[in-house]
């Protein structure tokens, strides 16, 4: 039978692959310069700013041209934290109906042999 | 549910780190402010939903206390407040303890005392049959004395009268009472029926307060018998019934004395003695039907006997009798009438299945204590069986006897218990799932049990389904401080009262010696053989007792 035991990384890996991606470091592809801080700054272009007032998103923007690798990356965590969270009900639930079908044909498979030994 | 609760769990922590951060980094005190508020928030409103859910269905019934839910014995749960709702209590209760177990004072004195608070307003009437007084004063040390205290023996008892009640319910309730069966041939019990209802229409038909010594004297007596039939005449009773009765008067005394023998032997006892001028008030002080009808709380002290069995096989009848009464009106229409019978393992009698039944559905539900299994299984197999099946609530409380505990566990059912084992072999790893039925308890856990503690088994409403917990809880006992001090009703003579007095004018008035030793015989035959008509006293014979 399945259980969360067993399908915790499921949760837990998307969050880590949305975290790794800011920490891919800056490489020179096909002539463009790809990864590290590009990444980062398009997150924050798409997924917070266009949600803040003006001023607030002036403050942000201020803030990470004077960051440290570190502190950008701690706000990229924090960003993709959100956007994880659109995403787990998606996932929870998807756990929730393979728990629940490992249990139903366990029990039924348990169920058919009782009634079949008890005929 | 659960899944939500996990999800909505998530967002709020994801929602309040982002409060914790915005608040830092804009310096915001009306950030830091909400992140401080909002937690406490919302678990104030987790609090106040949970405290909301609290016995939700259940509002009136018998508090039980704390108790221990082990519907599922691998997964005990503590229930706070356990009850048993009021509408289950009008199914009756069941309560299976040895002696010392507390079924008297947790079940029965417990039982009384919330009486009150789930059937407000309510009579009751309490049948005692061990016989201890002390079980009496304790139900007036807590503060649920009854209006009428009768008992077979104790001299302070209220007076009965067991000929109460019209002609057919007299008939049914003497029958029993006073006609032995036998396997081999009913024709006796035939006779003997075929009397009682030629004579009791007559008695209970001429409008004047009759008993069993006017019975007793017009069946023996040939005298008294002329002077029933004239006085029915007088009262305009049906013809064909006084002609009938004429008819069994004008047969050898001989032959009808015969016939009835055994059945006067046997209403002898009701008649003769020293507790038998309290079954025979012709105004008695407990009248069965008044007494449900207007909620009267009866109290009924029967000391195991050949006597008070007999008397409260009747007694039973009468409140038969009622139960038909409001059965046929529509019971819903009458308030709640219980019936505790305790320690009553050695009343049961053949009868008592179908009264039980009749008291049930008359909104009297019968609520009985017994020791042992054996005393059930006396009546028939048939009524063990009845009560597992028509109680809604079952008390077990410490059994002794392998029978007994093995009868309480079945009463107690089965469980699915799982069983979950792992291997871990090389090539054959794995975990198997397995399920069994067990007993819920074992006989040890019944034995173990210290007094007053119980197993409890009975519904409970749960939206539209009914589910049947079984808790394991310590009865509320309840106060009947310095009970000691109860005194018993005071000793009293038991007036006979103004009714038609063929006992006094045929037997008493002969020689008051002769009451308290007259049998009941064949009557002597007259010179030309006929039944001595003119006589009172000869038909009897005096013995040296």
């Amino acid at each position: 039978m399945t259980s969360w035991i067993r399908l915790w990384p499921m949760l837990l890996i998307p969050y880590v692959v949305l975290c790794v991606i800011g920490l891919i470091p800056t490489l020179h592809i096909f002539g463009r310069d790809v990864g590290g801080p590009y990444i980062r700054e398009w997150v924050l272009n798409e997924c917070l700013l266009p949600l803040l007032p003006q001023s607030a998103a002036i403050r942000i923007v201020d803030g990470f041209a004077h960051a440290t690798v570190a502190q950008e990356f701690l706000l990229h965590a924090l960003i993709m934290l959100n956007v994880y969270a659109l995403v787990f009900p998606l996932l929870f639930g998807f756990g929730m109906l393979v728990i629940k079908y490992s249990v139903w044909s366990t029990a039924t498979d348990l169920a058919l042999k009782r009634r079949a030994l008890k005929q | 549910m659960a899944g939500i609760t996990v999800i909505a769990l998530v967002l709020f922590a994801v929602a309040w780190l982002d409060l914790v951060v915005a608040s830092w980094f804009f310096t915001s005190i009306g950030l830091f402010v909400l992140a401080v508020v909002l937690p406490l928030a919302v678990l104030l409103f987790l609090y106040v939903r949970v405290r909301s859910r609290q016995p939700a269905a259940v509002n009136t019934g018998w508090r039980l206390g704390n108790a221990l839910e082990i519907t599922n014995p691998d997964k005990p749960a503590f229930v706070q407040n356990a009850q048993i709702p009021a509408a289950i209590l009008r199914l009756g209760l069941m309560a299976l303890g040895g002696p010392g177990s507390g079924k008297t004072e947790s079940v029965l004195l417990g039982y009384l005392k919330a009486l009150p608070e789930h059937a407000p307003g309510s009579g009751v009437a309490v049948f005692e049959g061990k016989g201890d007084i002390d079980i009496y004063k304790k139900c007036v040390a807590m503060g649920c004395p009854p209006d009428h205290f009768f008992s077979t023996e104790l001299p302070g008892s209220a007076t009965l009268n067991l000929m109460q009640g019209e002609a057919h319910d007299v008939l049914d309730r003497l029958t029993r009472l006073l006609i032995g069966q036998t396997v081999l041939t009913s024709y006796y019990a035939d006779a003997q029926r075929a009397v009682l209802a030629t004579v009791i229409p007559l008695l209970t038909g001429i409008n004047v307060s009759v008993n069993l010594r006017d019975l007793y004297a017009a069946l023996a007596i040939p005298d008294a018998g002329v002077e029933l039939i004239r006085r029915a005449r007088d009262a305009r009773i049906d013809a064909a019934v006084i002609a009938l009765a004429e008819q069994w008067y004008q047969q050898k005394a001989e032959t009808r004395i015969a016939e009835i023998r055994g059945l006067l032997n046997k209403l002898f006892i009701f008649c003769h003695g020293p507790y038998t001028d309290r079954l025979n008030a012709y105004q008695p002080d407990i009248n069965i039907s008044v007494a449900v009808q207007t909620r009267e709380r009866l109290y009924f002290h029967l000391p195991l006997s050949e006597f008070s069995r007999d008397v409260a096989i009747a007694i039973i009848d009468m409140f038969g009798v009622e139960a038909r009464r409001r059965q046929l009106a529509g019971a819903e229409q009458f308030s709640l009438y219980p019936l505790i019978l305790d320690d009553w393992g050695g009343f049961f009698h053949d009868g008592f299945g179908p009264f039980s039944a009749r008291c049930r559905s008359a909104a009297m539900p019968l609520s009985f204590s017994f020791q042992s299994l054996a005393q059930v299984k006396a009546v028939s197999q048939t009524f063990a069986d009845e009560l597992d099946d028509n109680l809604a609530t079952k008390i077990i409380l410490r059994v002794q006897g392998e029978d007994t505990a093995a009868f309480a566990l079945r009463l107690l059912g089965d469980y699915d218990a799982f069983e979950v084992s792992t291997s871990q072999l090389a090539e054959r790893a794995g975990t198997a799932l397995g399920v069994s039925q067990r007993a819920r308890l074992n006989a040890r856990e019944l034995r173990e049990l210290a007094e007053g503690e119980a197993y409890v088994s009975t519904l409970i409403r749960d939206g539209s389904r009914m589910i049947n917990p079984l808790w394991r809880v310590r009865l509320p006992r309840p106060a009947f401080d310095h009970w000691q001090a109860v005194t018993l009703p005071p000793a009293r003579s038991h007036a006979q009262g103004t009714g038609l007095g063929l006992w006094q004018r045929y037997i008493d008035s002969v020689s008051p010696v002769l009451t308290s030793k007259v049998m009941p015989a064949a009557p002597r035959k007259t010179p030309n053989n006929k039944p001595a008509l003119a006589g009172g006293a000869e038909d009897f014979e005096v013995i040296e007792l």
